[in-house]
């Protein structure tokens, strides 16, 4: 059930730009740093299939919708993040390295 | 499929975390019940309430997420509406988070399903500045609107008028099932249409209570030992009220047996005599001794659940959970399970995915329970010296842990116990429990337990005294058991356990709190000259075997049968059952045999 080994690290690598090459410019919400807005560019299916998509569509997360990452838990435990202003969620890194994001400035 | 009643029938469906529950309880009053619907799996409650002067059905669906999602609940709603035609459907919706909620109105729509939307949780959207148009937003998804307080009352009277109305404007017409398979995607222009103008959101986040106490409950260091802290505390008021309550409760049932049974039955003769009272009497007294357990247990479980904690502990294990298959929740109720095993298997019921709820079925026996905890604490008394006996006790409680774990590790494995579930949680805002809640989970919890496990404990206390006390007048190991105990000395003695202790064992079936009292019966002694018999003829390696296989084997009949229960799968239980037995046997054979190994 893991991804690459890359997501599972402890250290939230804040310089999103040092993706590997297959990721290129993209920015997933798990290479976030806590504190970060940004808004949901894409929900891609992954090992879990549609279902996972579904589930986040109904948690909130759908491309437009802006997140805060508010903390990670230690030892590569799961992220929490904000999803508008009123839902709070925690994602495994594996899950949210399939949301595609853009950095918000405000 | 034949419809159950032809009452006019209401079904509340609603996001988890959206007071979905407190909103059915409020319109049922104490009066829901489990029902029984053929082609449903899962317990839904149900209530028939005059509304308007007519008598309603109505049916409490499992909290979802969707209509056409994946998990176990997600499909029971889409059997349910598929299965069962309804008059309309109330869908409940967090009005603080009806912005991403309105999905489910708007499938509801496309389904052609009669509906009403209950805003519950208005106090909450008042605190945080949330308004709703409700006549807006009623006109735009074609169904009444209402915002409500379940939790206080709010809105409530005006909520039931337009309900009721809602059911006038139904009669005569057909009541509807629904194919959410067939239904189009709702699409997320069509919930920012609905919304655009009807809600307001403050343009700046507001800080809440809970932001701040998650700084510390959540801290990626801090949070840890916090939330440790949070479970002594869980166990401590079960140890300090629970146990001793089944001390008391003890006390009441040996009152009756020896002031009320047993007078009462002095004319019958001394077989029929012993089978109702240390056969049938036994059983209906474990079922007794574990009511303040339950209901204990279950307020407690719903004070921490419906404050928002137990989601955050998850959060707060499931690094560590992952690795084994699992996920957070699953050590929560481990823990618990430290108190008594069988409330926390009912807990795992907050779990959606069945394989991964089964596997936290499977490890949560290997919990070292304070049942147990009596057993060890006698023998190590017995056998062991008095300077190493509280060492000797941890490491049952570090196995307890490790046992666990490897099991999962090992299970985790097999298909049929790997969730594929990805790990998305909710974390609710922190509430405040009402007493009323607590109170009526309790009940329910208590009802639900005694209805499932009374009868099946009672047939396991009768078929153990069948064993023990035939032929007629046979005691100890002369009986059928003994036979038993004698039978199984090929498998028993490679780990130190003999014909007397195996017998102990077999007792120790019903409950472990039977164990010390059997061994009595086993030996003819009191629990001195027990102590004495057994330091004299056991070994510690043999005794620390004993406790092994005590700690690792199947707790008591009482958690086969919330197994049954929880599970629904015969195939399951004895699975559970079956792998248990051989797991302590090979964790005490590997032991017996190591030490005897290296002490040569």
């Amino acid at each position: 059930m893991l991804d690459s080994g890359l997501t599972e690290r402890d250290e939230p690598p804040a310089a999103a730009a040092s993706t590997t090459a297959d990721h290129r410019s993209r920015l997933r919400l798990v290479d976030m740093a806590p504190g970060a807005k940004v808004q949901v560019a894409a929900v891609g299916v992954g090992e879990f299939g549609a279902g996972l998509a579904t589930r986040l569509a109904a948690m909130g997360v759908v491309p437009g919708k802006r997140l805060k990452l508010l903390r990670r838990a230690a030892f590569g435990g799961p992220l929490v993040v904000r999803v508008g202003t009123t839902t709070e969620i925690a994602i495994r890194c594996a899950e949210a390295s399939l949301i595609d994001v853009v950095p918000m400035t405000d | 499929m034949e419809p159950v009643s032809t009452l006019p029938r209401v079904a509340v469906v609603g996001q988890p975390n959206t007071g979905k529950s407190i909103l059915f309880n409020r319109i049922t009053g104490a009066r829901a019940h489990v029902g029984n619907w053929p082609g449903i799996t899962v317990d839904m409650a149900q209530a028939t309430v005059r509304l308007d002067g007519t008598a309603v059905e109505f049916v409490d669906l499992p909290g979802v997420y969707d209509f056409t999602g994946w998990s176990e609940d997600e499909q029971v709603v889409r059997r349910f509406l598929g299965l069962y035609s309804i008059d309309l459907l109330i869908i409940v919706i967090n009005a603080t988070q009806i912005d991403r909620q309105v999905r489910m109105a708007l499938q509801a729509k496309a389904l052609g399903l009669p509906a009403v939307v209950m805003l519950n949780m208005a106090d909450e959207a008042q605190k945080l500045g949330i308004r709703h148009d409700t006549a807006a937003l009623a006109a735009r998804l074609g169904m009444p609107v209402f915002l409500v307080s379940a939790k206080y009352g709010r809105g409530w009277d005006a909520a039931m008028g337009g309900l009721a109305k809602a059911l006038r404007d139904r009669r005569g017409k057909a009541p509807r099932t629904a194919d959410p398979d067939g239904a189009a995607q709702v699409r997320e222009e069509d919930c920012a249409a609905v919304l655009a103008g009807a809600v307001h959101y403050p343009a700046e986040e507001p800080r809440t209570l809970t932001e701040r106490i998650d700084r510390l409950m959540m801290h990626p260091w801090l949070g840890l030992p916090l939330f440790f802290a949070t479970m002594l505390a869980v166990f401590w008021v079960i140890w300090e009220i629970g146990i001793p309550a089944q001390g008391w409760v003890g006390g009441g049932t040996d009152w009756i047996q020896g002031h009320l049974l047993e007078p009462a039955l002095a004319w019958t003769p001394a077989v029929v005599r012993s089978f109702l009272v240390d056969g049938v009497w036994l059983g209906v007294a474990t079922v007794a001794s574990f009511v303040p357990l339950i209901v204990i247990f279950f307020f407690c479980m719903a004070a921490v659940e419906d404050s928002g904690y137990l989601s955050r502990a998850a959060y707060l294990m499931d690094a560590f959970m992952r690795r084994l298959g699992l996920d957070g929740r699953a050590f929560v109720m481990q823990m618990l399970g430290f108190g008594c095993n069988v409330p926390a298997l009912m807990g795992t019921r907050i779990m959606r995915s069945r394989p991964l709820r089964l596997l936290s079925m499977l490890i949560i026996p290997f919990s070292l329970c304070s049942a147990r905890l009596a057993v060890f604490v006698f023998i190590i008394a017995a056998i062991f010296p008095a300077r190493s006996g509280p060492l000797v006790l941890f490491s049952f409680y570090v196995i307890s842990f490790l046992a666990a774990f490897l099991a999962a590790a090992i299970f985790s494995r097999s298909g049929q116990f790997r969730s594929r579930e990805p790990f998305v949680l909710e974390l609710p805002p922190y509430r405040t429990p009402t007493l009323r809640q607590v109170l009526l989970r309790g009940w329910g919890e208590l009802r639900i337990f005694l209805r499932r496990a009374t009868n099946f404990i009672i047939v396991g206390c009768v078929a153990v005294w069948l064993l023990t006390n035939f032929p007629v007048g046979a005691t100890g190991l002369e009986s059928w058991g003994g036979d038993l105990g004698r039978l199984l000395a090929p498998v028993m003695a490679p780990i130190g356990i003999d014909p007397h202790l195996t017998l102990a064992l077999i007792f120790g079936f019903i409950a472990k709190e039977v164990v010390i009292g059997s061994l009595s019966t086993i030996y003819a002694l009191n629990a001195d000259g027990v102590a004495h018999q057994l330091a004299l003829s056991v070994t510690p390696l043999q005794a620390y075997s004993f406790c092994l296989f005590c700690l690792l084997y199947t707790p008591c009949l009482t958690t086969i049968a919330t197994v049954r229960a929880e599970s629904k799968s015969w195939g399951f239980t004895w699975f559970s059952l079956g792998a248990s037995l051989l797991y302590a046997w090979g964790v005490s054979f590997v032991f017996y045999q190591g030490a005897r190994l290296l002490a040569w």
